[in-house]
């Protein structure tokens, strides 16, 4: 489940459970913001799959590549191990909890 | 002297013989024996030094050393790059997703709209109709009425033809597009657990091999330890070979006593030399590892 909150130019997407393909369509709104920053709370994130892995990257390329622009918060487990591999922490702001 | 004593001094000076003899046997024996034993444990040394150099260059081959990532690092790295890629595919998937999704959005109001063109086009057909009974009922004065409703009709025909394959076509685009939601999804959808399930067996892997490698490090260290330490201890053989050469003149001393003595020349001067001899010590260690070497 996806939820969306904006506040003083800043998107927060709060995402609980798995964060998967099936999540694209409800994620889709997020990529139309036009804010200055973004932050993705996986606090609540179970499960990420490439397809996760890709709407992050397209949210980067929505704040033109700068990775100041999108903070990854709370991540843990599988998603934390996930993001860590695949090295996107030279990509984006990463909090772990 | 008496003919018993000479006996007993004859007996002591051929035992002492025999002794020697067989001291000098032992001695050989000894020094061989200690000789070999040094060649080898020097070349268990040399042998030790240079698996212990394999072995340092297996250990950097595998955990890497100065610019050189190793083999661990090299496999992190293919994961690493392995889930970038799928990271990329998954980006490229979702963005074909959210394509399909918008032209579905498209086909939706190009449906609508068609929607909207086939009642047109029914309420023509009705207009036609009402045209053609309005024709029929004025009789002659309604040739032009009925012109009219035959084009009306015509146009009806058109435009319900037209709207029946504007449907058609949407039909088959949404099959499309269901086919490439469905491609893009199974594309998107790629399960990263083996990728995670691997790089804990890599994890695992590299921490028992650094533990392996630590414990062979001390063991290697324990050895190389205990063959200086016989090396050292070997390196005394000159020391005792002394030792064994100054018990081998103390003994013939004694020799040349009882050699005196039964010869009747054995006097207080000679047995002075012959016991400052005997009490003499070449060597005072008792341990190779307690006190000063002393070698002369």
């Amino acid at each position: 489940m996806i939820e969306i909150t904006r506040q003083h130019g800043v998107t927060t997407v709060a995402i609980s459970g798995r964060f998967d393909f099936q999540c694209i369509t409800e994620f889709k709104p997020v990529l139309q913001t036009d804010d200055h920053r973004w932050i993705v709370d996986l606090s609540r994130a179970s499960y990420v799959d490439s397809a996760a892995l890709g709407m992050l990257l397209l949210l980067r390329e929505r704040a033109g590549g700068d990775s100041a622009r999108v903070t990854i918060r709370g991540v843990c487990g599988q998603p934390q191990e996930v993001l860590r591999i695949a090295r996107f922490d030279r990509m984006f702001t990463i909090e772990a909890t | 002297m008496q003919a018993d004593s000479m006996e007993l001094v004859a007996w002591m000076e051929g035992s002492l013989a025999r002794v020697m003899s067989d001291f000098d046997r032992a001695r050989a024996l000894a020094k061989s024996a200690i000789s070999s034993l040094f060649q080898s444990f020097t070349e268990l040394s040399a042998h030790l030094a240079e698996e212990r150099a394999h072995y340092e260059v297996a250990v950097q081959a595998i955990n890497g050393a100065g610019g050189d990532a190793g083999l661990v690092g090299v496999l992190r790295e293919v994961l690493g790059q392995f889930l970038t890629d799928i990271a990329n595919v998954g980006q490229c998937s979702v963005r074909i997703l959210l394509e399909v999704d918008t032209l579905r959005g498209h086909a939706d109001q190009v449906a609508k709209r068609g929607l909207r063109l086939e009642q047109v086009a029914q309420t023509t057909r009705m207009i036609s109709l009402n045209a053609r009974i309005e024709a029929n009922r004025v009789a002659s004065a309604g040739a032009v009425f009925g012109v009219v409703a035959d084009e009306i009709k015509a146009l009806a025909k058109e435009s319900g033809e037209l709207s029946k394959a504007i449907r058609d076509a949407i039909a088959l685009q949404a099959a499309s597009l269901h086919t490439t939601w469905v491609a893009a999804s199974n594309l998107s959808s790629i399960e990263l657990d083996h990728a995670l399930e691997s790089n804990r067996r890599l994890e695992e892997t590299v921490a028992q091999l650094s533990r392996v490698s630590a414990a062979s490090t001390r063991a290697l260290d324990r050895i190389q330890t205990d063959v200086s330490a016989a090396i050292q201890a070997l390196q005394f053989e000159d020391m005792l070979d002394q030792l064994l050469r100054s018990i081998h003149g103390k003994l013939d001393t004694l020799r040349r006593a009882c050699a005196s003595a039964r010869e009747g020349s054995l006097h207080l001067e000679t047995l002075r030399e012959a016991d400052a001899t005997v009490n003499r010590d070449v060597v005072r260690q008792q341990d190779i590892t307690v006190g000063e070497v002393e070698l002369f």
